[in-house]
């Protein structure tokens, strides 16, 4: 079992639940375990209401950390890419 | 005949026999089978193709909360001591909810209703595929709303009220589904009934009624139309122009700035709609009641008096710019001039004049909203940069009467003071051949209607729910 981490930076107005239902949805596709860490509160990418409840806006940084075996580091970048490219929020 | 009138949040006209949903609670044997059950209902939604993929992407939405692991979590764990499962599953909804309703960006506080929805259907067994006809509810979730669709519903009629924003209104509209909500009367006694409903103007008629026929009869008078999307005026009938656009609609959609090239499609969506009618965009206007995080002012002692309207668009210069272009690419699809809110010096307008200068944008006329008391004593010089004129009502009877907005406001003395102040700035107007319209709520008002044309207004524009009251209120004059 391997961990890799890195900030994110936040780039949404605001982020509600579909976006984040989106993360979980690329997590599962990558076969990852996937931890978010916003101040000193850490949740499980699953936790759709709880991240809401971060109330995230632009330019808030938030820790990713990937745990696993195979290519997490790729994972790590796909995941880390997304979140700064808003979230698949494409045309807003 | 007309037997009710609620608010049109999705438009279109449908007729058939009334008919209330037969919803069971079910009997809740374990969580997983609850689980089990909505599960299956949202996704049937989901995976419907005969949705537009809008629609669809509601359902994921709800099948991410469904498999939320700290909501289960909470469930389980109020069961383990002792709770009931229906008791359980309201308990950590409605927890989960009040957090949201404490959020401070609107849109996550929308999302509160979300979550009371999902209780309620996990609790529900939906087990008749309804029938064609007019749906009759107090309330309806979202998944009650498509499985109502899918069930051959023509109509919903709703005795709740509704936020445009909210996703029953989003999904009504997105599948194109006639909705009237906010129905103040006993909807659930037309059961039975042969009733037709205008999801544009909220109107509802017992029997078959020529609709569109009822639609005209205010034609003759200068009624113009508030609109906050493409949709508004493509449902609208009968409207000589639209008198005030909402940008921030969009804005407050999207949460934060869309992107240009969307902003862009959206006006000229709005401009192909109007199918050559004139549409006065105004500026984004946000702030005060309107805030949008990261964009304006936060903890602001009185946003009503704080960074809102032109304030907002000379800090963020980049969003002006960004308005402004979109506005002029889409002026070559037919005629729009624009509209600066909040104003209350002429030098706000001199300075958007100048980025529109810069743009080169100076052919669309640029308007002023008089909604302060400072721009409507100001409106002979303000009349110097301004090509017209649009009384903003609201904020003004909030600013004469030092009294909230937010509230029910009542207008002391028939609203006496106001329209003093307002004959002031039509008189200087007027003297300077510019055009003043009236767009706020008191333009709907039958009670005010022919008092600001009498004091010169060109126009009264107000959402096409307004037009059959104002117009009947008109009826006799030339």
């Amino acid at each position: 079992m391997k961990e890799v981490r890195r900030i994110a930076v936040i780039s949404n107005e605001v982020l509600h639940f579909r976006p984040f239902a989106r993360l979980r949805e690329l997590c599962a596709k990558l076969g990852a375990d996937v931890q978010l860490t916003y101040g000193d509160d850490t949740l499980s990418a699953a936790s759709i209401l709880a991240l809401t409840g971060w109330e995230l806006t632009v330019g808030a940084e938030v820790l990713v950390t990937v745990r696993g075996t195979g290519d997490i580091q790729g994972a790590l970048d796909h995941i880390v890419k997304f979140i700064e490219e808003g979230f698949g929020e494409g045309s807003c | 005949m007309l037997i009710a009138e609620g608010i049109g949040v999705a438009g279109g006209l449908a007729c058939g026999v009334a008919y209330r949903p037969s919803t069971r609670r079910q009997a809740a044997v374990s969580i997983e089978h609850v689980y089990s059950t909505a599960k299956r209902r949202y996704e049937r939604w989901s995976e419907d193709s005969s949705l537009p993929a809008a629609a669809r992407e509601l359902a994921h939405i709800y099948l991410a909360l469904l498999t939320d692991p700290e909501l289960r979590a909470s469930i389980e764990g109020d069961v383990a001591l002792g709770r009931t499962i229906s008791e359980a599953i309201t308990g950590a909804c409605e927890q989960q909810a009040r957090l949201l309703d404490g959020a401070r960006h609107p849109y996550l506080q929308q999302r509160a209703h979300d979550l009371r929805a999902l209780a309620r259907e996990l609790l529900a067994l939906k087990d008749d595929a309804g029938q064609g006809g007019i749906l009759l509810a107090d309330t309806l979730t979202p998944l009650g709303l498509y499985e109502a669709y899918g069930g051959g519903a023509q109509g919903i009629i709703l005795r709740d009220s509704l936020a445009s924003t909210s996703h029953l209104a989003i999904l009504a509209r997105t599948i194109g589904l006639p909705l009237v909500a906010g129905v103040t009367v006993d909807v659930l006694a037309w059961q039975g009934r042969f009733v037709s409903i205008d999801g544009s103007s909220g109107q509802i008629w017992a029997g078959e009624r020529d609709i569109a026929l009822q639609a005209v009869v205010h034609t003759s008078y200068p009624l113009w139309l508030n609109a906050a999307s493409s949709r508004n005026i493509a449902t609208a009938q009968g409207y000589k122009g639209v008198g005030l656009f909402r940008t921030e609609f969009l804005y407050l959609q999207c949460g934060g700035v869309p992107a240009p090239e969307h902003e862009e499609e959206q006006y000229v969506a709005a401009v192909k709609a109007a199918a050559g009618k004139h549409i006065i965009f105004r500026l984004l206007d946000l702030g005060s009641d309107k805030p949008i995080a990261g964009l304006t002012r936060e903890k602001e002692p009185n946003p009503m008096l704080g960074e809102r309207g032109v304030r907002v668009l000379l800090r963020r210069r980049d969003i002006l710019e960004q308005q402004i272009r979109a506005l002029l690419a889409a002026s070559a699809y037919g005629p729009l001039s624009i509209m600066v809110p909040m104003v209350v010096t002429p030098g706000e307008m001199a300075a958007v004049r100048n980025v529109q200068r810069e743009l080169g944008a100076s052919h669309l006329s640029l308007g002023a909203m008089l909604e302060t008391p400072a721009a409507l004593l100001m409106a002979k010089e303000l009349g110097e940069v301004s090509d017209f004129f649009s009384l903003g009502t609201n904020d003004l009877a909030a600013y004469v009467y030092a009294s909230d907005r937010g509230t029910d406001m009542h207008l002391p003395d028939n609203a006496e003071a106001m329209f003093r102040l307002m004959d002031i700035a039509v008189q200087a107007a007027k003297a300077q051949g510019r055009e003043v319209g009236v767009c706020g709520e008191l333009a709907a008002d039958p009670r005010y209607a022919a008092r600001f044309l009498d004091l010169g207004c060109d126009y009264l524009s107000m959402v096409a729910a307004a037009f059959p009251g104002v117009g009947k209120a008109l009826r006799g004059r030339n």
